[in-house]
C-alpha cells in the first residue's frame, strides 16, 4: 500500500537517505495534486493555483515533517496538511476572479505538465529575505548546489546550512500565506 | 518555480533539523511554569497552613484535580499541533467527572444549606484575576511551542494552550487560596480557566496560522 511505502521512505529519509526523500516527495506531489484538484475545481481555481497548493503543501510537509510520529498513520497526516493548505490558498484567492474551471476541465493539462507550471515563485520571494539567507536559498534553488557545496562556499558547517535553509524556507512559507 | 525543481531542492536539503512538538511543548511549559512560580512566590506565596492542610479536607484534592487537568490538557495540546492526530479527550472527561463527583460529595456531607456561600467563597474575584495572571507565562510559552508544530485547527489548538496554561496558573493560585470547597473550585476555577481558554481561541486564530 502507498501509505506503508511512504512511511518506510520517510523513515529512510530521516536516517539520511536523500534518494528515498526525493522519491517520497515526488509521489506525495502526485497524491497531493489529486486531492487538491477536487477542492480547486469546486473553488474555480486555475491550474497554476492548483500547483501553488501542491508546492505550498510540499513545502509544509518538508518543514513540518517532525510533526509526524512514526507510530501514527501517515495518510491522515498528509491529507490534513493538504486540506489546511488548500483552504489557505483558496481563501487567499477569494478576491480574485477566475474562469470557471469546469468549462475546460476535460482539457486540463496532464499531471506531468502541471508539475512544469511556474507557480508562486520562491526565487522572487527570496528577494525579501536578508542578505545571507537569500544567497543561501539562491545557491540552493538557482545554482542547484548541495548542502555540502553551500557549506564550503559560505564556510559554514553543513548543519548550519541546513538550519539556515530551514529558517529561510519557514520565513518564505509564512510569507506565502501573508502571515509575516 | 516548477514543482519538480522544488522537490529537487528540498531533497537536496534533507531532513530539516527540528525537535518533536511534544519535547518543545514540555520544555516551554517547564520554563513558563517556573516563571509563574517565581511570580507566585514574589506576590502571593503558599498559604500559612499549607503543609498541614495537604491531607486534611479538600485542599490536597483541589490541587490534585487542577494538576490532573493540566496533565490531561497537555497531550490534547500536543496532538492539536500535529496534523491528523486525534486529541485524547478521555483525561479531560475524567477530571470533569471527578470535579462533579467531589461537588456532589460536598453537598451530601455539608448539606445544600450554605452551598451558595461555599460556592461564592471569599476569593472569587481574586481567583478570576490571579489565575490568568499566573497563567500568562505558560500561555505565551505554549503558543510559541505550538507555532513550531503545525496546528490545522488554530483556534482549537489555542484553546488547548489556554486550558493547559490556565490549569497551571490555577494550580499555583490553588496553593495560595484558602477556599477549598469543590463548589468554589467548580465555579470560580472553571470560570477563570475558561477565560484563559477563550483567550486561547483568539490567540490561536491570530498567532497559530502557518
Amino acid at each position: 500500500m502507498a501509505e506503508e511505502r511512504w512511511r518506510t521512505l520517510l523513515l529512510a529519509a530521516r536516517a539520511g537517505d536523500g534518494a528515498a526523500y526525493r522519491t517520497l516527495l515526488s509521489e506525495l506531489a502526485r497524491h497531493i495534486r489529486n486531492i487538491a484538484r477536487r477542492a480547486s475545481v469546486s473553488a474555480h481555481l486555475s491550474a497554476a493555483d492548483l500547483e501553488d497548493i501542491v508546492q505550498e503543501t510540499l513545502l509544509a510537509v518538508h518543514l513540518k515533517q517532525h510533526t509526524w510520529n512514526a507510530d501514527e498513520p501517515f495518510g491522515p497526516w498528509v491529507r490534513a496538511i493538504t486540506r489546511y493548505k488548500s483552504i489557505d490558498v483558496i481563501r487567499r484567492r477569494g478576491g480574485r476572479t477566475h474562469l470557471p474551471i469546469e468549462d475546460y476541465a476535460d482539457s486540463l493539462p496532464a499531471e506531468t505538465a502541471e508539475a512544469q507550471l511556474p507557480a508562486r515563485d520562491i526565487i522572487r520571494m527570496a528577494e525579501t529575505l536578508g542578505e545571507k539567507p537569500r544567497s543561501i536559498v539562491l545557491a540552493m534553488f538557482v545554482d542547484g548546489l548541495s548542502t555540502g557545496e553551500i557549506a564550503q562556499k559560505f564556510s559554514m558547517t553543513e548543519g548550519a546550512v541546513r538550519v539556515a535553509v530551514h529558517r529561510a524556507l519557514s520565513a518564505l512559507s509564512r510569507r506565502f500565506g501573508g502571515k509575516d | 518555480m516548477r514543482t519538480d525543481d522544488l522537490i529537487d531542492a528540498l531533497a537536496r536539503q534533507g531532513r530539516p533539523p527540528e525537535p518533536s512538538v511534544g519535547r518543545v511543548l514540555r520544555v516551554a511549559q517547564a520554563f513558563g511554569f517556573a516563571a509563574s512560580a517565581m511570580l507566585f512566590m514574589a506576590i502571593l506565596g503558599p498559604r500559612a497552613d499549607g503543609v498541614d492542610a495537604l491531607f486534611r479536607g479538600w485542599y490536597g484534592l483541589k490541587l490534585v484535580l487542577v494538576g490532573g487537568l493540566a496533565a490531561a490538557a497537555f497531550p490534547v495540546a500536543e496532538a492539536l499541533a500535529r496534523p491528523g492526530a486525534r486529541p485524547p479527550a478521555v483525561g479531560l472527561m475524567v477530571v470533569a467527572a471527578a470535579l462533579v463527583l467531589a461537588a456532589a460529595v460536598d453537598i451530601a456531607l455539608l448539606g445544600a444549606d450554605g452551598a451558595a456561600s461555599r460556592l461564592l467563597g471569599r476569593n472569587g474575584l481574586h481567583c478570576m484575576s490571579l489565575v490568568p495572571l499566573l497563567a500568562a507565562a505558560p500561555f505565551a510559552a505554549a503558543l510559541i511551542a505550538l507555532r513550531r508544530g503545525a496546528p490545522t485547527r488554530p483556534g482549537l489548538a489555542g484553546a488547548a494552550a489556554g486550558l493547559l496554561s490556565g490549569a497551571l496558573g490555577a494550580l499555583l493560585y490553588g496553593v495560595f487560596c484558602p477556599d477549598d470547597s469543590p463548589l468554589f473550585v467548580a465555579f470560580w476555577y472553571t470560570l477563570a480557566i475558561g477565560l484563559v481558554t477563550a483567550l486561547g481561541v483568539l490567540a490561536g486564530r491570530l498567532f497559530l496560522r502557518w
